[in-house]
C-alpha cells in the first residue's frame, strides 16, 4: 500500500495560547476543532475519525476520545486516545493517515487541548518503576533532558552557550509570531544569566507551560484538493521508541530518533538536503541539537557548532521552529510544530515565512527520552 | 522534611532488605547471567522469570552529574541545591543516586569521570538507602 503523498493536511486550527483562566481542555479542544474545520472548509459531519490526546488536566484520561466525540456530537467510524507526551501529536497523525489509507475513515481530526498553566501541571514526576527515582531526588522532565545535555557536553564538548543559541533563535521567531506567548527577544547572555533549574539546564533552556488547544484535520489528497486551502501532503513518516532507560548505555542520546527519521525520509523518497525548514521538538534546547544530528544536518557531536552564527534562524541555512516552538510560542507538546509546518508549506507564515518551501521536517519527542516520530510535509506538486 | 523513605513492593523487598544491611544487591538471571536494573519480574535479555539477588560493587564511575536547583517535592525542596549522579557499576548496571554533600561543596563541582563509593543512609524504620559518596583524591603532601 502506497501512503506517501496520498494523505494530506486539509485544515489546521489553534486557540489563543498562554494563560486562559476559566477554560477547560474540552472547550479549548472544541474551539480548535472549529478553527480547523473553518480552515479546511469542512463541516463537522464530514469528519468520521477522531483521535485525541488527553490534556494533562483532562479528567477523562485515556477515555478522552469518548467525551470529546459526545461533546461535538459525532459518532466516529474510527477513534481513540493516546498518551505519549510530546510524541503523541505526530503518532496520532500517523495513525490517522494509516486509518484513511486503510479505508477505515475518510477524514480524521486529531485534537489536543490542555490547561497545564492554570491547572497547575508540574511535569515533575519521577520514573524508575519498582525503585522510584524520587528516592534519590531524580525527577522532572528537566532532569531527564539534563542527562542528555550533560552527556552531550562531556562526550562532544558542547557548551551551554551553544544550547542558548537554540533558545535565542526560537525567541526571535516567536517575536515575529503574533500568536506566540513569549515575544521579547533574548540574548545568549540573558540565557546564561537565567537561573539554573537542573544544571546543566538554565531556565531559558526549558519550554513553557501553557493552556491552549490545537486541531489538525487529515483527509485523502484527492479530497483535500477540493477543499479551501492548498493540500499539504504527508510525504513520509516514521516513528521509533526506546523503552529501555538505564539498561541502555546510549539511551540519553535517543538513538532511536535516527530510525524514525530514516523511515520518514525513505517513505518520502527525499533526503536531508531537500528540507528547507524544520519544526524540531524542543521541550529543552538540547533536544533540537540531537534532532539536527540524527536527521543528518550535521554529524554526531557537531550540533553545538551547527547552531552557532544564526544557522537555525530565519535567513540562515536551516530555519528551525519558525513560530517559536515549545520554548517560546507555546507548550502545546509539539502540536503547534505541525501547524507551523503546514503553514510554512502553504506559504502562510507571513513575516516568518521561509521562501520556496517544498519540504518541511516535523518531529516529536516524548516521555523520558523514550518516544519519537518524524514527518515530512510536502508541497502539492499538482 | 527529610529525604523520602522508599516503599518496598513484593518485588523490590529483597533490594531494600539488602540495603538495610549495607549491601547493594541486584537480580542476576539464573539462565543467562544478565544482571538487570531497574528491578523487574523477568530477565530483559532472555525473559527468564528465575533470578537470584546477587551482591554488586559498592562503587562506580560517574557518567553524568546533575545539580538540582529546584526541589520538585516537599522532601527535596529543603535539600536544594543537591547533586544526582548516573553511576556505572563495574558489573554493567547503571543507577541514579543522590550525592552525600552536607557542606554543599560538590554542587559546584563536576564529578563526571570520577569514582564514587556507595554508602548507605539509615532512614526511618531502619530502611537503608544507597547514596553516592565522593572522596576527593588525597592532596599531594607538601612537607
Amino acid at each position: 500500500m502506497k501512503i506517501s503523498d496520498t494523505i494530506a493536511f486539509a485544515g489546521v486550527g489553534a486557540t489563543p495560547q498562554g494563560k486562559l483562566s476559566g477554560r477547560t481542555p474540552l472547550d479549548l479542544g472544541i474551539e480548535a476543532f472549529r478553527h480547523a474545520l473553518d480552515d479546511a472548509g469542512l463541516k463537522k459531519d464530514d469528519v468520521d475519525g477522531i483521535l485525541t490526546m488527553p490534556g494533562t488536566t483532562s479528567p477523562e484520561g485515556g477515555l478522552h476520545f469518548l467525551r470529546f466525540g459526545e461533546a461535538v456530537g459525532i459518532n466516529p467510524r474510527y477513534t481513540g486516545s493516546m498518551t505519549m507526551g510530546g510524541a503523541t501529536a505526530g503518532c496520532l497523525v500517523q495513525m490517522g493517515a494509516m486509518a484513511i489509507a486503510a479505508g477505515l475513515a475518510t477524514t480524521v481530526a486529531c485534537i489536543f487541548g490542555d490547561t497545564a498553566k492554570t491547572g497547575g501541571s508540574r511535569f515533575d514526576r519521577a520514573s524508575g518503576g519498582e525503585t522510584s527515582w524520587a528516592t534519590w531526588g531524580m525527577m522532572s522532565a528537566a532532569a531527564n533532558s539534563g542527562i542528555a545535555a550533560d552527556r552531550h557536553m562531556h562526550t562532544y564538548g558542547t557548551t551551554s552557550r551553544q544550547l542558548a543559541e537554540v533558545a535565542v533563535a526560537c525567541r526571535y521567531h516567536a517575536s515575529l509570531n503574533p500568536a506566540a506567548v513569549m515575544r521579547d527577544p533574548i540574548t545568549v547572555e540573558d540565557h546564561q544569566a537565567s537561573p539554573w533549574i537542573v544544571r546543566p539546564l538554565h531556565l531559558l533552556d526549558c519550554c513553557l507551560i501553557s493552556d491552549g488547544a490545537v486541531c489538525v484535520i487529515l483527509t485523502s489528497t484527492e479530497r483535500a484538493r477540493d477543499l479551501r486551502k492548498p493540500a499539504v501532503l504527508v510525504g513520509g513518516f516514521g516513528q521509533a521508541h526506546t523503552t529501555m532507560n538505564l539498561e541502555q548505555e546510549d539511551w540519553w542520546y535517543v538513538p532511536h530518533q535516527k530510525r524514525a527519521l530514516a523511515d520518514a525520509f525513505a517513505m518520502a523518497g527525499c533526503a536531508t538536503s531537500d528540507i528547507q525548514v524544520a519544526q524540531l521538538y524542543d521541550n529543552f534546547t538540547i533536544s533540537v541539537l540531537l534532532w539536527l544530528e540524527h536527521a543528518g544536518f550535521c554529524g554526531a557531536g557537531e550540533s553545538g557548532a551547527f547552531v552557532e552564527n544564526g544557522r537555525i534562524r530565519l535567513g540562515g541555512e536551516l530555519p528551525v521552529n519558525t513560530a517559536g516552538g515549545n520554548l517560546s510560542e507555546s507548550y502545546m507538546e509539539g502540536w503547534l510544530h505541525i501547524v507551523e509546518g503546514v503553514r510554512q508549506v502553504r506559504g502562510e507564515s507571513g513575516t516568518r515565512q521561509v521562501p520556496d518551501v517544498e519540504h518541511c521536517l516535523v518531529t516529536g519527542r516524548g516521555m523520558i527520552l523514550n518516544c519519537s516520530n518524524a514527518m515530512i510535509l510536502r508541497k502539492d506538486a499538482r | 522534611m527529610t529525604k523520602p523513605v522508599p516503599a518496598a513492593t513484593p518485588l523490590s523487598l529483597p533490594f531494600w532488605e539488602a540495603a538495610s544491611r549495607g549491601e547493594l544487591k541486584m537480580q542476576k538471571c539464573d539462565d543467562c547471567g544478565h544482571i538487570r536494573f531497574p528491578i523487574g519480574p523477568a530477565c530483559t535479555k532472555c525473559l527468564s522469570p528465575h533470578s537470584t539477588w546477587t551482591g554488586v560493587s559498592r562503587h562506580g564511575k560517574v557518567l553524568s552529574h546533575l545539580v538540582f536547583h529546584r526541589g520538585y517535592t516537599p522532601d527535596w525542596r529543603t535539600e536544594v541545591p543537591y547533586s544526582v549522579v548516573m553511576l556505572q557499576l563495574p558489573e554493567g548496571p547503571r543507577l541514579f543516586l543522590d550525592v552525600v554533600d552536607p557542606d554543599k561543596k560538590l554542587v559546584e563541582a563536576d564529578l563526571v569521570g570520577q569514582q564514587v563509593r556507595i554508602t548507605f543512609d539509615t532512614m526511618a524504620d531502619g530502611v537503608g538507602v544507597p547514596r553516592a559518596l565522593y572522596e576527593a583524591p588525597m592532596q599531594e603532601a607538601h612537607t
